[in-house]
């Protein structure tokens, strides 16, 4: 009787162990899933090398600025500011009463949130069960058409050419 | 085996089970077409007719081509790029999934940002940036 060794060749790294790989070095992996990336880890050298390459990264950048600023990360808050914005219109909107004073306090706080932008509108309906598309929009100072009459279809146009760009730096 | 030793199996496994079940699982499928409108004689692209017909009540234009199509596929957070024919970036960022849609922030670099609240299969044509004596339009269609 032959008996076969079963086969130990761990399949090649893909997108999902990259970013489950990414995740385990952000401590944010628990339990069976982080159970069952250790495991993989061990079976492929593959990976290991990359959480090394990983940690190396993240070494040499703290040594090369220890005291630098960090605008990627100041760009991602600033990113994400106008879209809490959008999440707490939609939850007051959604909570309010009819037409009753309660609205204009929190559209009068959007409004002085959206004044500190360079260019920024936002768009919402007084109707609570539809707020349109467009939440916030930057244009960069040019003119903007928005068309939302169309159930199906949001058409958002901006006229002219761009002089300094959006005020949110360029990125999603 | 005993009922305990089945409770307690049983709790075994949802234990195991709760921390990958709080692992992100929303994806966002989104097509992105990237088109051409311009005043230059020419046609209209067969895989831009959905956009013709919306654009053609609201703007004057002769030919529409399409340059190219790509779908990303987003965790939330997950920022997905496309680089645009006159070398700046669309990006697309799913912050937010719920029964009224998909909260989404879009930059088209140096030219528009915007968030916005995409159900789903819901067609969003952005217009923005000059290019070839026309225009680049930017169609996003979430799927989720």
């Amino acid at each position: 009787m032959t008996l076969t060794r079963p086969d130990t060749t761990e399949p090649p790294i893909g997108i999902r162990d990259e970013r489950r790989l990414h995740a385990y070095h952000d401590g944010e992996l628990r339990g069976l899933a982080l159970w069952r990336f250790e495991r993989r880890l061990a079976r492929s050298p593959e990976l290991r090398d990359e959480l090394q390459a990983l940690r190396r990264l993240g070494v040499l950048a703290r040594e090369v600025a220890p005291d630098a600023e960090t605008p990627d990360l100041w760009q991602d808050i600033a990113r994400r500011l106008p879209a809490l914005d959008a999440r707490r219109i939609e939850e007051e909107l959604r909570s309010r009463e009819p037409a009753g004073a309660r609205l204009w306090r929190p559209l009068g706080a959007l409004v002085a949130a959206a004044a500190t932008a360079a260019l920024v509108f936002a768009l919402w309906s007084s109707d609570n069960a539809h707020a349109g598309v467009v939440r916030w929009l930057d244009s960069g100072g040019r003119n903007v058409v928005v068309l939302e009459d169309d159930a199906d279809v949001t058409i958002i146009w901006v006229f002219g050419d761009s002089a300094g760009g959006p005020g949110r730096g360029g990125g999603a | 085996m005993s009922g305990l030793r089945w409770v307690m199996a049983g709790m075994a496994c949802l234990a195991l089970l709760a921390p990958a079940a709080a692992e992100p699982s929303q994806k966002v499928r989104m097509e992105v077409m990237v088109s051409h409108i311009s005043n230059e004689p020419g046609e209209v692209d067969p895989r831009a007719d959905e956009i013709d017909r919306k654009l053609r009540d609201q703007f004057r234009y002769e030919s529409l081509t399409v340059i190219q199509t790509k779908t990303l596929t987003l965790g939330l957070d997950e920022v997905g790029s496309v680089r645009l024919p006159n070398g700046r970036r669309l990006q697309v960022r799913p912050l937010q999934i719920d029964d009224r849609g998909v909260l989404t922030a879009v930059s088209l670099e140096g030219s528009v940002d915007a968030d916005l609240r995409i159900r789903n299969g819901h067609l969003v044509v952005i217009g923005a940036e000059s290019y070839r004596g026309g225009k680049l339009v930017v169609s996003l269609e979430p799927h989720f």
